[in-house]
């Protein structure tokens, strides 16, 4: 519309249409804008061009098109076509994401913290957006929102301190051989190697997810909250007492959406299979392999990953660790001979409530036909006792 | 010529069926017109394929008594434009098969002359017979 | 990539009647470019046009039938590329898309086989593949090295009609800026014009009882392709053929100041260039006669 009008306004004698499916100026101000274009005698048909065709002696573009108003069809030659293409994030956008390790949404613009109540922020604490980097907008909605994102800036510069999770990576100095396995395996490089040739966590840095544990031969890894004793020690208490005959699936919820999604289950009072057992993980990547087989050791017959399907770091990393650890805990099964498929994983959304009924309903009837594992295949399942 | 209209329980039954067979979502549709833009055949018919989408829509039977369904020959090239992902084609194929199936069949085969059919590819006959018969 | 191409080939009713003249020079120029054709011992119609009512399995039986006997040529071991090849357009895009529904539904393939006990039971192993497919397969540059005429100076439009390129999971190319016949033509020496109705519909099967909606639609493709500076269309449809070529004779009682073009099978090119003899190349079938073009530039 500002083209047209531009245009119309340096060369009155150029006939203008503007074709749209849908026209609405919205905003303060715009609708005169619609009408100053129609006072011009800018002309505005409802219809989407459907075809368009060069002339190959006069060069005019030739656009079929339906005026949907009129039920007509009009095809007709122009001297010049402008394409109203939709908008996207630049190309160039690429290598900040991946430096910041921004997420981006479904569209391909960057992605907020929340719609409503975190517009400027991302899932990355720090670094705000403003502007068409969040989506397409107009120059007063960007001076808004980078305005807003400023404040937010202001804000965080202004504390003094800052206050953190207390779920952090920690590397027993004395078990540390310094053999930098683990430098790679997180999603913030948030582990350093510090003077003495021993593994740090860099604690500002660290997002808890625990997908750097399973990397570490000696053990020296570990997260606080969510310490391997802490985890052994719950996976006994689960499976004690299994009473003969009976089966079980153990579930290692990511804590973001599949702990959410059984604990809104057992809110709203919904049924699952009462073979389940439920064990809060901070995530898929801290279920080691380790673990997976220590809970087939306890009498576990079935484990289920359940992850969390939203794209914000850390998941897509935790995911691809918990994958990994997955799949080492398949081959350490079959060299055990252990047979069938035992280790299921599934991502979820916090709303997936019929989605994990069904999923271990179906987990339940693969479990029938699967023989119990031998108390001597057991044993050499973990060598943790 | 302008008139008024009635949306009806009926007009509302006649749409789910259509949707049915066709397996298109006609609510969706936008009314862009680029089906009808694009249609080879726009001038042979009565109303735009775009309008028998909106008629549809609204529940308005009198559609089933338009030329267009018959015109439309399945070319698709509506089928790969629609911005909605719709295919208008399957909606024509569903309102020809919903007036085929009350036993009105839109050929005579009497109406072929010997020579003509002689001539013409089986294809072409084979086609026709399957579009305009049930 | 195999030297030679074994591959089940279902022929279609029109192939055996009207457009003899597709089929012969197919099998022909095939077997100089590596395409062995073996026609499929049984077939049945191929269930012309593609059904599109989501309640209509059973009109999806006659294309399935095909590919039964196409699985057993392949057990028999008759072939060496399981797939199926179709030179008719039509057939193809239905044989195409009926593949597709059943493929992609356990349950309608169930239903088709249970009606179809007589047989054995389908797999879903077939794939169908279009002539045009298989030639760029080949690579159209090897295809240029076993030219023997190449068709200097012969400005040819590229027709696709509808069936190849439409609807899009269907289509052998881009469904709005093809190549693949252009780079055909190209292979055999010819000059691929660029023009807007290479996608046009041709008015399909209104040519048995609504012939002035074929002859005008028909008229406007051949007089695109005359202004962008055809000399000659090529087509793998006979019913695309059948339209714009002996319809011609009804725009000349329309309009008398029509100027006539001819219509080629895209074969009868190939297998002109090949050099083959006249008897299967078949330029008799053709309604406008293609030979005082051919002769003017020296190709017959
Ligand atoms: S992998 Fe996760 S838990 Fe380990 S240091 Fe990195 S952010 Fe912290
Ligand atoms: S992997 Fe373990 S042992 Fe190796 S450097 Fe890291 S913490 Fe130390
Ligand atoms: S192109 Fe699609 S959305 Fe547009 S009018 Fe036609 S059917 Fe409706
Ligand atoms: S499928 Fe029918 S309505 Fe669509 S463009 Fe072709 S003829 Fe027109
Ligand atoms: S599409 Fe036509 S030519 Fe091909 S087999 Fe079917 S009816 Fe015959
Ligand atoms: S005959 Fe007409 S409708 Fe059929 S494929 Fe050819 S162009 Fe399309």
């Amino acid at each position: 519309m500002k083209l047209a009008s531009l245009l119309k306004a340096a060369k009155p004698e150029t006939d203008i249409y503007v074709f749209y499916t849908d026209l609405r100026a919205f905003g303060k101000g715009f609708e005169e804008y619609y009408k100053k274009s129609q006072k011009m005698g800018i002309k505005f048909v409802r219809g989407k061009p459907s075809h368009f065709t060069e002339n190959p002696f006069t060069k005019q573009i030739s656009i079929t098109v339906e005026d949907t108003l009129s039920r007509q069809v009009i095809e007709s030659d122009f001297d010049l076509v402008v394409l109203a293409n939709g908008m996207g994030l630049s190309k160039a956008s690429d290598p900040i994401a991946n430096f910041l390790k921004l997420a981006k949404s479904e569209d391909g613009f960057f992605k907020e913290a929340h719609p409503k109540y975190k517009p400027v922020d991302t899932l990355v604490e720090g670094v705000f957006i403003a502007g068409t980097a969040q989506g397409p907008k107009d120059i007063p909605d960007t001076v808004a929102q980078a305005s807003a994102a400023a404040a937010r800036v202001m804000v965080t510069l202004a504390q003094k301190e800052f206050k953190i999770d207390p779920i952090l990576a920690f590397v027993d100095q004395n078990k540390c051989d310094g053999c930098e396995k683990c430098l790679e395996n997180c999603p913030k490089n948030a582990i350093v190697m510090n003077g003495n040739g021993k593994a740090e966590v860099v604690e500002a840095l660290c997002l808890g997810c625990g997908s750097c544990i399973a990397s570490c031969p000696t053990e020296a890894l570990d997260l606080h909250a969510y310490t391997s004793d802490q985890l052994y020690a719950q996976i006994d208490a689960i499976l004690l007492n299994k009473p003969e005959g009976e089966k079980r699936i153990l579930v290692f919820a990511d804590n973001n959406c599949t702990y959410r999604v059984a604990d809104a289950l057992g809110v709203r009072k919904m049924k699952y299979t009462a073979e389940t057992r439920i064990m809060r993980m901070p995530s898929s990547g801290r279920v080691t392999p380790n673990l997976i087989m220590y809970a087939f050791k306890k009498g576990a017959d079935t484990v289920l990953i359940g992850d969390c399907e939203i794209n914000n770091l850390p998941v897509p990393w935790t995911s691809k660790v918990g994958k990994e650890n997955i799949e080492v805990a398949k081959k350490r099964l079959e060299e055990a001979g252990v047979q069938g498929d035992r280790i299921f994983f599934e991502e979820f959304n916090a709303g997936a409530l019929q989605r994990f009924i069904d999923t271990v309903t179906n987990i339940s009837e693969t479990m029938k036909g699967l023989q119990p594992i031998t108390s001597e295949v057991k044993e050499g399942l973990c060598q943790r006792k | 010529m302008p008139k008024k209209i009635k949306l009806t329980d009926n007009g509302a039954e006649f749409l789910k069926q259509i949707e049915k067979l066709s397996g298109e979502t006609i609510t969706m549709c936008d009314q862009c017109g680029t089906c009808s833009g694009g249609c080879p055949f726009v001038e042979e018919m009565d109303i735009m394929p775009s309008q028998i989408m909106r008629m549809t829509m609204l529940g308005q039977m009198e559609v089933l008594d338009s030329k267009t369904m018959w015109i439309c020959a399945s070319c698709f090239t509506c089928t790969v434009r629609c911005p909605r992902l719709l295919d208008v084609s399957k909606v024509s194929e569903a309102l020809r098969q919903t007036k085929l199936r009350q036993a009105i069949d839109n050929i005579n085969i009497d109406d072929i002359s010997k020579e003509e059919a002689e001539e013409l590819p089986s294809i072409a006959v084979v086609s026709a017979f399957r579009k305009f018969t049930s | 990539m195999k030297d030679n191409i074994k591959i089940p080939y279902f022929p279609g009713c029109t192939l055996k009647t009207t457009a003899k003249n597709f089929e012969i020079s197919a099998i022909e120029a095939g077997k100089k470019i590596g395409i062995e054709m073996v026609e499929l011992p049984k077939w049945n119609c191929c269930g012309v046009v593609s059904s599109l009512t989501s309640d209509d399995l059973m009109k999806h039986m006659a294309p399935i039938r095909n590919f039964v006997h196409a699985e057993e040529m392949g057990e028999q071991g008759l072939v060496n590329d399981k797939r199926m090849l179709i030179l008719c357009s039509m057939c193809f895009n239905t044989m195409k898309s009926s593949n597709k529904r059943v493929k992609g539904n356990s349950e309608d393939m169930k239903s088709i086989n249970d009606f179809m006990y007589l047989e054995k039971d389908y797999e879903g192993t077939v794939d169908v593949v279009h002539y045009f497919e298989l030639m760029k397969e080949i690579g159209f540059d090897k295809i240029a090295e076993k030219i023997t005429k190449p068709l200097k100076d012969l400005k040819i439009a590229s027709y696709y009609g509808c069936m190849l390129l439409r609807p899009k999971d269907i289509a052998i190319d881009d469904t709005e800026a093809p190549t693949i016949i252009e780079d055909f033509v190209s292979s055999v020496g010819a000059e691929p014009i660029a023009w807007d109705a290479m996608s046009r519909c041709c008015g399909s099967y209104h040519t048995v009882n609504n012939t002035d909606i074929v002859v005008n639609l028909a008229k406007g493709i051949i007089e695109n392709a005359r202004k962008s500076g055809a000399e000659a269309i090529i087509t793998s449809c006979p019913l695309c053929a059948f339209n714009l070529d002996n319809r011609q004779k009804l725009i000349l009682e329309k309009d008398p100041n029509f100027k006539t073009m001819p219509v080629f099978y895209f074969t009868q090119l190939l297998a002109i260039a090949l050099g083959l003899e006249e008897e299967f190349i078949g330029l008799d079938g053709n309604y406008i006669d293609p030979r005082p073009l051919l002769k003017e530039k020296n190709l017959i």
